[in-house]
This record gives structure tokens, sequence and C-alpha cells, in this order.
């Protein structure tokens, strides 16, 4: 068989589609590719500080700015998928046939991701609709106060008399938009760092290791709660701590490169003169794309698990904006008669991160069964 | 030589935390209102106003001579934090002998009878496991347990003998929550890491020499998969601890637990910074020892691993 080839191919492609900079310059299209890359940083601005304003006006004009961001959106998946198309025309035709088989097989064995995409789907379709099928999550009703669920309250309400679904269904703008952005950014800069450590090893190496060392000898969370409660809690601000302070995809891709450096091709490209951006740019680090994208469904599912936990502690998103943590931190007082306002926005946490889980033990399996994270 | 290293760094860290933060901590302790001498005072009792080399060197000698003083609770560090100290290793004791109980046998379980029905149901609680916030189950089972059955009481730590409450039957009522909310979620990754890592040992050839050789099945798992396939598990054990020890701040907060996690939590929000630069140094040394103990139990359970 010549699977392992297919999975290659397969890779390029994710490449293409994941990182469409890299594609472009490893086919020497620089500029291009530069330009690709600065959109991107561009857009991830744009996306998070057109999203997630945590001010209230933001929330209830849900569709300012929308266009900006749906054109962001929109250049950036029509970016994506050229790249894709340059990527696969450069094949035979017989490769993309079995491309598509591959997936299809892989996706018709495995009903774990296809449920986790679902229900990923549901909740990205909710931030859609949001205004369509929810009332104003900042309305406060004193007539209609801890209102058990209802025709007209459908997960009941809160102890302002604020409608529980609407508050969930706006939190997910927020879980979703803070949770991918941090790992965005978490992954790309565990990426460089375990590339950049594992190909030049030396003193970079000893360096993010000694950091590693340092993060690792306290908990998190607490670091998390430290740094907000000093500085005083920001959607950016929050971002930044839940993709720098979280060093464990640096510390993976680290140790795949260890391995495949002494490759024969890694050699081999040493040998003919390539530069060693190349080396990593077309060598070490399509080879650890699989890994990085099972790491990151994983890591966006950490992310909105400790973004739940700031929020419950008060140090994460500031009220009266929804969020799924501070809505049980706010209930928590009355959680014995109103147990709703305690079930439902958990309910809601722990469907995303399964969900996210789910996706990300249907790639690994489908990438390398034998893959341990 | 590199666990001080470590600790000397996350120190500073720590402290250029919590002296870059912005806000005047004699004012705010003073209180809105407060006379401008007042503050002075305050500053000059705290040693505010000194050099940040000084002031670091103030609470590095303070924490091992045990002189530096909480801001808050104006007590030596060490009263305050040893009856805290106390309650979380109990509450992460229990929890860490309930799911290592519990996820073992299920993680072997899983593995033995690989894609049956108990394979699938072990994966399916682990995956739901580690997508679960720990301070929901803890509010579901207050829930359950405090609100509907009323048959646990739902925050504190009850009575205790000479601290330790498990002693008591009131007490052993008030841990239920806290250690089974917290052991849930370590089980569920505790049982996942042993199913994985027996399923690749059985794959082995010595198992198949083992089975060949006509031992019992159950021999063949016990005596010659568990054993090596124990080495990550205890490796995650090792990091259990920590979690459980030293990082149960949500699960503490949540039962009012009255463990070292809530005192960082507290610690925060009063901001009381030599609380703060103890607590850290403390929990950091608490996880260098863990690490020690991992590594010294992975030369016992494999012998090729020689540290010089």
């Amino acid at each position: 068989m010549t699977s392992s080839r297919h999975i290659s191919e397969f890779r390029t492609l994710i490449v293409a589609f994941l990182f469409p900079w890299i594609h472009l310059l490893s086919q020497g299209q620089r500029r291009l590719g530069i330009l690709f890359l600065l959109f991107e940083v561009l857009s991830s601005y744009v996306l998070t500080h057109g999203m997630l304003r945590s001010t209230t006006d933001a929330l209830l004009a849900p569709y300012e700015g929308l266009s900006i961001l749906v054109a962001v959106i929109l250049i950036d998946i029509i970016g994506r998928f050229l790249c894709v198309i340059s990527a696969t025309r450069a094949r035979t035709r017989s490769y993309m046939e079995s491309y598509s088989r591959i997936i299809s097989r892989r996706l018709s064995r495995d009903p774990k991701g296809i449920l986790g995409l679902l229900v990923l789907g549901g909740f990205v379709f909710l931030v859609l609709v949001a205004p369509l099928i929810s009332s104003d999550p900042l309305v406060m009703n004193f007539g209609a106060v801890l209102q058990k669920p209802s025709a007209t309250y459908l997960l009941g309400t809160d102890m302002y008399g604020r409608d529980v679904f609407s508050r969930i269904v706006y939190g997910t703008r927020y879980t979703l938009g803070i949770g991918v952005t941090a790992t965005v950014l978490n992954i790309l800069l565990g990426a460089t760092l375990g590339l950049v450590a594992g190909y030049f090893r030396g003193v970079i190496d000893a360096i993010l290791m000694r950091i590693l060392e340092i993060l690792n000898s306290i908990p998190f969370l607490m670091l998390a709660i430290l740094i907000v409660a000093m500085f005083g809690s920001s959607t950016s601000l929050l971002i930044v701590v839940l993709s720098v302070f979280v060093l464990q995809p640096a510390r993976i891709v680290r140790s795949q490169v260890l391995e495949l450096r002494e490759k024969d091709y890694v050699k081999a490209a040493r040998a003919i003169g390539a530069t060693p951006i190349r080396i990593i740019c077309c060598h070490l680090l399509p080879n650890t794309v699989g890994t990085l994208l099972v790491v990151a469904s994983i890591r966006v599912g950490q992310n909105i698990l400790s973004l739940a936990g700031l929020s419950f502690l008060g140090m994460g998103i500031t009220p009266p904006t929804p969020s799924w943590g501070s809505m049980l931190q706010e209930g928590r007082s009355v959680i014995l008669q109103c147990p709703w306002l305690g079930i439902f926005p958990g309910m809601a946490i722990f469907t995303t991160v399964l969900a996210f889980n789910l996706v990300g033990d249907s790639l690994r399996d489908a990438l390398d069964p034998r893959l341990k994270l | 030589m590199q666990s001080l290293f470590v600790l000397f760094v996350l120190s500073i860290l720590i402290f250029g935390i919590l002296k870059l933060a912005p806000g005047n901590i004699a004012q705010i302790m003073a209180g809105i209102g407060a006379k401008p001498e007042d503050i002075a005072n305050l500053e000059e009792k705290l040693g505010l106003n000194q050099p940040f080399p000084v002031q670091y060197w103030r609470f590095v000698h303070g924490f091992f001579t045990g002189d530096l003083r909480s801001a808050a609770f104006n007590d030596p560090l060490m009263t305050v934090m040893s009856r805290k100290l106390v309650a979380s290793l109990e509450l992460g004791a229990v929890a860490i002998i309930l799911s290592v109980l519990l996820s073992i046998p299920a993680g072997i379980i899983a593995a033995v009878k690989r894609n049956t029905f108990w394979d699938y149901s072990v994966t399916m609680f682990a995956l739901a496991g580690i997508s679960i916030p720990v301070f929901w189950i803890a509010l579901l089972l207050m829930i359950i347990f405090g609100g509907w059955l009323r048959v646990l009481p739902i925050s504190g730590r009850g009575a205790d003998i000479g601290g330790l409450s498990i002693l008591t039957a009131d007490g052993w009522r008030h841990i239920i929550i806290p250690a089974v909310s917290m052991a849930l979620i370590q089980m569920a990754m505790n049982a996942r890491l042993t199913r994985s890592s027996l399923l690749e040992v059985l794959q082995q050839d010595y198992i198949t020499t083992a089975r060949s050789k006509g031992i019992s099945e159950f021999m063949v798992v016990v005596r010659h998969g568990l054993r090596n396939a124990l080495i990550p598990v205890v490796t995650n054990i090792g990091l259990m601890t920590q979690v459980l020890f030293a990082g149960a701040i949500l699960t503490e907060t949540v039962t009012a637990w009255p463990g070292v996690g809530r005192l960082v939590y507290q610690a925060i929000i009063m901001r009381d910074e030599p609380l703060l630069f103890g607590l850290t140094i403390v929990i950091a040394i608490f996880y260098q020892l863990t690490y020690l103990a991992v590594d010294l139990l992975y030369a016992y359970l494999d012998p090729t691993i020689v540290y010089d």
C-alpha cells in the first residue's frame, strides 16, 4: 500500500488550508505568502476586537460591524481554498481520488468526530442566529425573577429576571471567540517555539525548557488568576494569558522535531544547502501539522474550561456580559432553590468542551492512532 | 540545583507581577477616604517605600526565617498556612485514593475487554470526565445531595480532631462532595491512560510468550502486563497530586473547603502580597518534590532507567 504517501499528501493539503502562507512560501511565492501572513495577523485582530468587545453596546447591537467581519472571514476562506486548489493542481488526478477516499473512509468509520462537529456546528449556528431566536440577554425584568423553565422562559430566569436561554446563547459568542482565538495564537506561538528550539537546539532549546519548567511548577490557574486580578480583566488580557502561559504545544512539537530532524530527508535537504527556514517550513512543519491539529482541538476545550473557571471566580469576562462561568457564579447563592441556574450554563460548557474533545480524539485516531497526547 | 533555579526565577516572576501591578496597596488597605499620613504610615510599616531589591530580600529572608507576616491576617505566614495545608492534603489524599482505586481497575477492564460494551463505556466516561468543569460537578453534587436528597452538607469542613476532619463522621460527610468532584476528573484521565498504556504493553512479544507458556490470562495481565503498563500511570498520579493538593482553587472555593486553593484565591482577592509570595514558594517546592518522587518511582519501576 502507498498509504503513507497519501497521508503525506493529505498533510500538504492540510498545510495549504491551515497555514496558507507557509504553502505559498514553500512554493516560492514569497510576496503572496508574506501578504497572506499580514492579512492573517490583521484579521485575527479584527476578529478579536470586532466580535469580543466586552462592552454592553456591542451586545445590544450585535450586527454592528458585521459586514467587516463577514468580509474578513470570506476573504480568508477564499484565500485558503485557492491555496488548496493550487496545491491539488500540482498533483495527479488519481491522487485527488485517493484523498477524498481517505477522508470519507475515515469519517464514516468514526462517528465520534461527526457528532462533535455537529454539536460545534450547532453552537456556531446559535452564535449566528442569536438575535433571532433569543431576547435581549441584558434586559432585567424584576417582575419575573427566578422563574422556573417554561414556554416563555425556555430555561428559566435569573435573580434579575434575565432570560437564561438568551444569556447562554449570547455566552456562546464569547466562549467560542476567546477559546478559539487564544488557541490559534497559542498554537502559532507553540509551533514556532517548538520548531525553532527543536531544530536549532542549543541555547534556544535550553531557554525554552527552563521556561517550561518554571511554568510547570505552579498551577496554571493560579498564575492566570493572579495576572488577571492584578492587571484587571479584559478580553485581550484573557486571550494573552490563555495563549502565552500554556506551552504544552511547544513541548510536543519540540519532541517531534527532535525526532524528525534526524531523518534522511532532512539531512538530504541540509546537504543540498537548504536554508534552516526552508527546512523548517517545508520539511518539519508539514510533518507536525497532524499533531498540531489534535493538540489544537484539545486546547480549545481546555481553554474554554479555564475561561469558565476564571469567570466563575469573577476574574474572567466582566458582568453583565453573559458568560457561562459567571452565570454559574451568579446563580450559586440560590442554587438549591433554583437548580436550573446551576444546571444549564454548566451543561453548555460541558457540551462544547466534549465536542472539541470528540473532534480531537477522532482526528488523532485518523492521523496517527499511536499518538499519545 | 535545577529546582533551586526554578524556585528562584519563579519567586522573581511572582514578585514582579505583584510589584508591577497597578494600584497602591497601602491605599487599598487603608480604605477609601484614608488620610495621606495614614497611607504613608502603612507604606512605612509594610516596607513599600523601599527599593524593589530590598523588598524582595525582605520577602525571601522573612519567608525562610518565618518572620514574614500576612498583610491581611496579620499573622506569621506559617500560622496562616499550616491549617490550610493540612486541610488540602487531607482532601487531596481522599480524592487521590478514590480516583486511583477506581480508575486503574476501570482502565484494565477497558483494555482487556477491548471493543466491548465495557470498553466503550469507560472510554466515553473518560472523555466526558476530561470535558467537565470541576466546579460544575461540585455544584451538581450540591444540588443533588444537598438540595434534593438533603443528605450531605454543601459547604465547609465540619468537625475535626486535631486538625483532621476525616477522623469524625461529620468531617466525612463534608469531605464527600469536594473529594468526589475532584476525583471524578482525575479518574477519567487516569483510566484513559491506564487503558492506552496497557493496550500497548499487551501487544508486546513477551506477553505472547507468557500466554504460550500457558499461564492464566489473569496472571498475564496482572504480572506481566500491569507492571510495565503502570509506568506512565505512576507519572500521571504524581502530576495528579500536584493538581489535587495545590491547584484545587476552583473546588475549594465552590465548596468552601478551607484549604490552600481557597487561601490562594482569598490572598489574590485581598491582594495580600507576602501571603501570595509565600504560598507560591510553598506550592512550587511541593511541585518540585513531586517531580523528584516521580523520578525516583520511575527508576524503581523501570530498572533500565539510570540517573546519574
